[in-house]
């Protein structure tokens, strides 16, 4: 099976799930106790002000009809319309959606670019001062909330030594013109960098710890195995066997676990949006939650389903492509 | 039947050997469990893990019995009359966590930053919220919340897990694809934001929260023990209760689930640490357990209106939280170590 009908059979199981996502979500929605027109009317409404509204949103139809509807909307990218905002729920998404995937994915390239080196040096010296001190840091890693991370560095770098900004992050393709401070696209990469640096360092301790475990420990497996004894008694150099032999193969783990490791990642968004007041996805579905806002709190819902999805897709497909052994009928 | 794929071969294979191999399998299991805990008590990172949580346990639990159980029993007359009532330790041999003392000095440990608290003394040994009550109470009583919450929640998505991935796994064919596709969907929905999800449907309710967590954890335990199963169900020892006649629950509920059950225990006890940290992370963002009654990620929230002024305010709870879930994560990979020596490096 070549790699285009691989990855069309992977998108096909993908729809069954979505339309599980979506069926689950419209479920919970519709189990609210109370009148969702109550909610948003207030206390006294009008007769004709609920008739008025049920009409407007479909709610004098059956279950089964708004169920179908919904469905065929969400297919057709109609999500409905928020009603704090009154606007359709897919274009407060599409406001929201970039401040959140800069974060996630900043968060990931530090996870991934520090947990590597971590865990292979941890491997390598299996035992050590460094070993233990890299799994003490891993340990504590999983272990902190980092709500909390994001809190404290707040209190060190932005209130006492007053060297990065806490709030306001500035996306690095904002418009010169409309940022301060900056007058040129240099400029505004800078600033944004550096508003980045702590939410990225805070969402992204967790999985750095994680995947430095899982590194360490598929490091010591690949390492036991005998074509690495055999290079050893061939006398290749220890280094020539970690990059050549053992570094290669032992990241295929890892590349299954970052997939599953987006669940972590997502949550953790939710809350450092909150800390450092990044107006993104996640910050948007706390305030519709608070505001009972429940169109805009499905469509978040479903998109958050989705990326995750997509982004567990996305790691076996590359997990095909990274290892020659793996043909794409043997990955299901 | 159990039994669906083993062929004739099986069976004569099985057939000789049910008796000493059930036999072997429970002597395995009996010496399993004296193992894990002589591994345990050789393992100096899950025994400190341990005493931590059994600390942390034994605040939670004078915490309970303080404002929760003592508030139930002041209703009835006949402990009312001794002068029972919520906070009553707390009230007759220290401070009061909840109530805001009158004139109680503002007090802080020394911090780096400018405070406007004062000095720390030995009335309030980490100082006093911006409202004046005592930090060391409320983190005291905050730790009922993070230990009950996370223990209930994990058991919830363990009992739950357990049920549907053992029926999955010991069936087989359309039972289980049934129920782990219903699972993976569940799965595909980020666990946060399941809970967040479930949270605004029935109410921030510390009960839902509990359930929220527990349900969104489901598929993790039935994946877990699902792939146990399917390998435990083809051991000839269930061959030989499916012989004798045990019905199917009973295979499940006496056989299967406590051969399968160690990754799970393991599991569990990771999960309470992550499950602290959930209820954390929804208490901070104003989900949970509503004021006054104290939580750590509540007061990490609050705490954010005073940080300059009250740096110490937004550690404590922190370091808390940070404390309690590393010493469930040690004590989880000490197990894990003990139950799985495969895994053992």
């Amino acid at each position: 099976m070549g790699i285009y009908r691989y990855t069309f059979n992977r998108l096909l199981q993908a729809i069954p799930v979505m339309l599980g996502v979506v069926t689950i979500t419209f479920v919970m929605a519709n189990a609210i106790p109370g009148d969702p027109v109550q909610i948003m009317l207030g206390p006294s409404p009008s007769q004709t002000e609920i008739e008025a509204i049920r009409s407007r949103y479909g709610l004098n139809k059956p279950l089964w009809v708004r169920y179908i509807n919904y469905v065929a909307g969400v297919l057709t990218g109609d999500f409905g319309r928020s009603i704090f905002y009154g606007e359709p729920v897919t274009t407060k998404i599409a406001q929201r959606m970039g401040p959140t995937m800069l974060l996630m994915t900043s968060s990931y390239a530090f996870a991934i670019l520090t947990a590597i080196p971590l865990g292979v040096i941890s491997a390598k010296r299996r035992n050590k001062p460094t070993d233990h001190a890299s799994r003490f840091v891993s340990l504590i890693g999983v272990s902190t909330p980092s709500f909390w991370i994001g809190l404290m560095f707040i209190l060190v770098f932005s209130f006492h030594f007053q060297v990065l900004p806490s709030t306001n992050l500035i996306m690095p393709w904002a418009d010169p013109v409309e940022v301060r401070n900056a007058a040129t696209r240099v400029d505004v990469l800078v600033l944004s960098a550096r508003h980045l640096v702590m939410p990225m360092i805070s969402l992204g301790t967790l999985q750095m710890a994680a995947l430095t475990r899982i590194e360490r420990s598929s490091m010591l497996e690949v390492l036991s195995e005998d074509y690495v004894q055999l290079a050893r008694a061939y006398g290749v150099k220890e280094s020539a066997i970690l990059r050549k032999h053992a570094f290669r193969n032992a990241q295929l783990p890892i590349i299954t676990i970052l997939g599953l490791q987006l669940t972590g990642l997502i949550g953790g968004a939710v809350l450092i949006e909150t800390v450092f007041q990044i107006n993104g996805m996640g910050k948007l579905i706390v305030n519709s939650i608070f505001r009972q806002d429940y169109p805009l709190i499905m469509g978040t819902t479903i998109m958050f389903g989705a990326v995750f999805v997509i982004g567990v897709i996305l790691t076996d497909l590359s997990y095909a492509y990274i290892d020659p052994r793996v043909t794409y009928d043997e990955v299901d | 039947m159990a039994t669906t794929g083993s062929t004739e071969d099986d069976v004569l294979d099985a057939d000789g050997d049910v008796g000493s191999l059930h036999k072997d399998d429970e002597i395995e299991s009996r010496v399993g469990w004296r193992y894990t805990l002589s591994q345990i008590r050789g393992d100096p990172t899950a025994l400190g893990g341990l005493v931590v949580i059994a600390f942390m346990s034994g605040l939670a639990l004078f915490a309970t019995v303080d404002a929760v159980v003592f508030d139930i029993l002041s209703e009835y007359q006949v402990f009312a009359q001794y002068g029972v009532r919520k906070y009553w330790i707390a009230e007759t041999f220290w401070i009061s966590p909840i109530k805001e003392p009158l004139e109680t000095p503002r007090l802080l440990p020394p911090a780096p930053l400018e405070n406007v608290y004062g000095q720390g003394t030995w009335a309030h040994p980490l100082g006093t919220d911006d409202r004046g009550r005592d930090i060391l109470a409320r983190l005291v009583y905050g730790s009922r919340i993070a230990i009950t919450v996370g223990a209930i929640a994990t058991v919830v998505g363990m009992v739950g897990g357990t049920v549907v991935g053992a029926v999955a796994g010991y069936y087989g064919g359309r039972v289980d694809d049934l129920l782990m596709r219903a699972v993976e969907t569940l799965y595909a929905i980020p666990f946060f934001i399941l809970v967040l999800a479930f949270i605004a449907v029935f109410g921030t309710n510390l009960a839902f929260v509990m359930v929220g967590v527990g349900i969104a954890s489901i598929p993790t335990f039935a994946r877990l023990i699902r792939s146990e199963v399917v390998s435990v169900r083809e051991k000839a020892y269930i061959e030989a209760a499916t012989a004798a006649g045990v019905r199917d629950r009973n295979i499940i509920r006496r056989h299967v689930i406590p051969n399968s059950f160690a990754p799970v225990l393991v599991q569990g006890t990771l999960q309470i640490g992550t499950a602290i940290l959930i209820v954390a992370g929804l208490s901070f963002l104003g989900f949970g357990v509503q004021p006054p009654t104290p939580s750590w990620g509540q007061m990490l929230s609050k705490s954010r209106a005073v940080m300059i002024e009250n740096v110490w305010y937004s550690i404590w709870p922190g370091l808390c939280i940070l404390v309690t879930v590393v010493a469930f994560n040690m004590f989880g990979d000490g197990l894990r170590d003990a139950l799985d020596p495969r895994l053992n490096n």
